[in-house]
């Protein structure tokens, strides 16, 4: 790993880098800050820009872009009570509050310290487990990847606690929409001889239907309903939090960033979960948990060193296993592909140059986030400013924008436009979307290595099925699918056992 | 604040205009096949050029591409532009080439055996074939090798075919489902030696098949100079990779020392060759005399000691054909393909190809 370091630094140390960082870092910031785009967007926006940069300087402003706009996100959660992105939903909670209470810039400032410290532990876990697990990744076969992308569906148990029915009818929507296209064995499947569907669904524009456009309509639909004038808190307050409370946060930042990298890691699960389950940390750990929700520091802290500690733990499995951690890294990836990058082993030696220059480049990325949010913060607050009836149709052009250049196909927009309608209907019934996309990424992944796997399998005269026994690593991939299926019915229990004994906890909102 | 809706509003704008901008390549009229537009032009080329790549960026069509359209820009004088239009498993670009203007404006790019399984197998419901295509110019010959790990018991392609012949089942990884080049390969190699040992492992691209090489699923993988031609020199790295054979009839620039499949005197397998190619192609309306043009540039682009090295350095095997020696290697490929159709599983109507 060592070895590499030069060339990284050198890499890391030129023109292009140094900007690609400082262009990520602040335009993630506003793109954060702006409720309605997400990283997620900013990422689908940007990607065919970063074309004719260099692949290190590209994949490192993407790469700051996601860590940045997961932060911004909670500069118009604290001051309009509307999260900029997904993930700030759970800062909304106490954020405003303290707003309300004269302390908006106080709260910017610890959330602003809370991710720095998320984003910097994430990074440095990218840095020390993504190499080892390159290394392993040579060792993983077809029936490995399969299992892998089966652990993730099973995520789905754990996406939809709330409702297991609605949950589980998104995840089956998504892996039907995975089955359109061309099949491993190249025969069509559900293209009702249509061409354009022979490719399948294109992820980028169905994301964006289902995340950003259908945001727009929410938040258009909501404008109709109830003309509430949303009040902007002041800004005001000391910035940085003080010594003693740091002292007092520092262990529950900690424990919030490694559980936010270990959701990062997870297929699929992004920012959004990784802030409610911080703010139910922060609760369960609390002598007062009553006071959460009127405007204490830990309401922040928690939720916002989890959701950047995502953003490393999602490009783990990413550049590794070229499994995104999170849909915002299954944006990344065509970012990767675009500069002809593959997931995998060649990353971390071919590549190594480039590979180590995004990482430390991301490690330095969430310091410099800190630093223009700590300089620049009060002003950014501006941004959050933005009135809705102006955004709503700016989002909506850039969705629709994003979707035709990804692919330069038009029928991506009618996709993007579609897949809509879909989640706008969907999230007014409070379907969750996340099991949409993971089953839209891990269904068409599961189904290609299972066909693979059955080629490899041939050789030995065996099924698919008795293949997978005869590989160690696969049995044990076996058994965290069958703990993974039990465990929300273990916590469930536990839970309930729990709450009988000490009285009922909040459940979280659903977001 | 109003400044700040100002700038979020340019943006928006800046943005939108950077699309409008790039010519849209799909023309609302197609033209009847045969039909050749206006007098010839005196001075072609007057604007932009745009090369439809019907392969996501960054891939090796894409690459070929870039390097084609450098060097027309080089000798036609005008902005020549690579267009990646995704979609429908390459034929959402293929049919935007095939939808262009005989104008020469428009041009695109297109690879073999894929165009060719593209249209052969019948799921596809593909009604056009090689031939509704002007096709200029084969560019980038890429032969077909098969390599083993540095460590694999099989130290010859004869050991491999040996093991073979003795009823051992051995999975081969290919970068590519049925129909691709690599999968043809192995199903040409068992048809000649009378076996069904050698299983092709439909794996969807290069990557995943050297990984399965590297992880030791596949017992060696089909694949193309261009995939090692760097590495092929070096030992001692983890993905060093021993080459059995190049199934070409020529020694290879890239990979002077490897052994070609002639030389190895299997007598099953003489002349046995197999190629990723990918070519300049354009609509069948394509203006005669501009099609001359082209063909010039193309061929002062051949003779640069530039483009030879560029191409080198990127791992292409440059083997320029034009006109009907570039149609006859198409319908060579088309041949071997409908062949191979019933064990691929393609209920391919021969005659409709004139075979």
């Amino acid at each position: 790993m060592f070895e590499n370091m030069q060339g990284a630094i050198n890499e890391l140390f030129t023109w292009s880098s140094a900007l690609g960082l400082l262009i990520g870092v602040v335009g993630g910031m506003i793109i954060g800050a702006l409720p309605g785009l997400s990283a997620t967007m900013g990422i689908a926006l940007l990607i065919p820009v970063t074309y004719g940069m260099r692949p290190s300087a590209a994949i490192l402003m993407l790469a700051a872009i996601y860590t940045s706009a997961v932060y911004g996100g909670s500069i118009s959660a604290i001051l309009i009570h509307t999260p900029g992105t997904p993930s700030s939903a759970a800062t909304c909670l106490d954020g405003y509050p303290m707003a309300q209470k004269g302390e908006s810039l106080h709260a910017i400032g610890i959330s602003t310290t809370s991710s720095v410290i998320g984003g910097v532990i994430s990074a440095i876990a990218l840095l020390l487990i993504a190499p080892p697990l390159a290394r392993l990744s040579l060792n993983f076969g077809s029936t490995e990847y399969f299992l892998i992308a089966v652990f993730g569906l099973t995520l789905i148990a754990s996406l939809a606690a709330d409702n297991m029915v609605k949950g589980l009818l998104a995840g089956f929507f998504g892996l039907t929409v995975g089955l359109i296209g061309l099949a491993a064995d190249g025969s069509s499947r559900y293209t009702f001889g249509i061409p354009g569907l022979l490719g399948g669904i294109n992820l980028i524009p169905a994301m964006i239907g289902l995340f950003s456009i259908s945001q727009v309509m929410i938040q258009a639909d909501e404008r109709g309903k109830a003309p509430e004038k949303k009040e902007v808190a002041k800004i005001a307050g000391r910035f940085l939090p003080t010594g003693r409370e740091f002292v007092r946060l520092i262990p529950l930042i900690l424990e919030c960033s490694v559980v936010g990298v270990f959701i990062g890691i997870l297929p699929g699960a992004g920012g959004d979960i990784a802030s409610w389950v911080g703010l139910n940390l922060a609760k369960n750990q609390s002598k007062h948990p009553e006071l959460f929700g009127t405007g204490i520091v830990e309401g922040v802290a928690a939720p916002e060193s989890a959701n950047n500690a995502v953003t490393g733990g999602a490009l783990i499995p990413l550049l590794t296993l070229g499994i995104p951690g999170s849909s915002t890294a299954a944006v990344l990836m065509g970012g990767l592909t675009i500069h002809g990058l593959a997931p995998g082993f060649e990353l971390f030696s071919k590549y190594a140059d480039i590979t180590y220059c995004v990482i430390l480049g991301f490690l330095a990325a969430n310091i410099l986030m800190g630093l223009v949010g700590w300089a620049a913060g009060r002003y950014l607050t501006q941004v959050s400013k933005v009135p809705i009836p102006l955004l709503i149709p700016c989002i909506a052009v850039l969705s629709l924008l994003g979707s035709y250049a990804s692919s330069r196909n038009f029928a991506d927009v009618w996709i993007a436009i579609i897949f809509g309608f879909i989640g706008f209907v969907f999230r007014k019934y409070g379907v969750p979307t996340a099991p949409i996309v993971l089953a839209l990424i891990l269904g068409p992944m599961s189904d290609k290595y299972m066909y693979q796997g059955t080629r490899i399998a041939m050789k030995n005269d065996m099924t698919f099925w008795q293949y997978i026994p005869t590989r160690p690593i696969s049995i044990v991939l076996i058994i965290l699918i069958v703990l993974a299926l039990f465990a929300p019915l273990l916590s469930k229990t536990i839970s309930s056992s729990y709450q009988k004994k000490h009285g009922k906890i909040d459940a979280a909102e659903d977001d | 604040m109003k400044k700040l809706v100002a700038i979020l509003l340019s943006l928006a704008m800046v943005l939108s205009l950077a699309a409008c901008g790039s010519k849209t390549p799909a023309s609302t009229e197609a033209p009847k096949p045969g039909e050749s537009t206006a007098a010839p032009q005196a001075a072609w080329p007057k604007g932009n050029i745009d090369i439809i790549v019907p392969f996501k960026a960054g891939g090796a069509m894409d690459l070929s591409a870039r390097l084609t359209a450098d060097y027309l820009k080089k000798y036609l004088n005008v902005e020549v532009t690579v267009q990646n239009v995704e979609g429908g498993a390459n034929w959402v670009g293929y049919n935007q080439i095939l939808a262009a203007k005989g104008d020469g404006y428009t041009l695109g790019f297109a690879n073999y055996p894929g165009q060719v399984g593209g249209y052969l197998d019948p799921s596809k419901k593909n009604t056009v074939s090689y031939r509704d295509f002007t096709n200029i110019a084969d560019i980038v010959h890429d032969p077909g090798i098969i390599v083993v790990r540095e460590d694999s018991p099989y130290k010859t392609l004869q050991d491999l075919l040996d093991a073979a012949k003795g009823g051992k089942k051995l999975t081969i990884s290919t970068g590519g489902g049925p129909g691709s080049d690599d999968d043809v390969l192995i199903r040409q190699i068992n048809s000649r030696l009378k076996i069904d040992t050698l299983i092709p492992g439909g794996n969807e691209n290069d990557g995943e098949a050297k990984n399965a090489l590297l992880n030791k699923e596949a017992d060696a993988q089909a694949c193309n100079v261009s995939n090692y031609f760097k590495t092929y020199e070096s030992t001692g790295q983890t993905d060093s990779v021993r080459v059995l054979a190049i199934f070409d009839a020529n020694k290879q620039v890239l990979m002077p020392n490897a052994p070609l499949i002639d030389d190895l005197n299997i007598a099953e397998l003489k002349g046995l060759y197999s190629s990723s190619d990918r070519g300049l192609v354009a609509c069948k309306a394509l203006d005669p005399a501009v099609l001359q043009i082209i063909v010039d540039a193309l061929k002062k682009a051949q003779a640069d000691p530039d483009f030879q090295k560029d191409a080198a350095e990127k791992g292409m095997g440059i083997n320029m054909l034009f006109g009907d020696d570039f149609n006859k290697f198409i319908d060579g490929v088309e041949s071997t393909l409908i062949e191979l159709a019933p064990q691929i599983g393609w209920d391919v109507d021969a005659s409709k190809y004139g075979k």
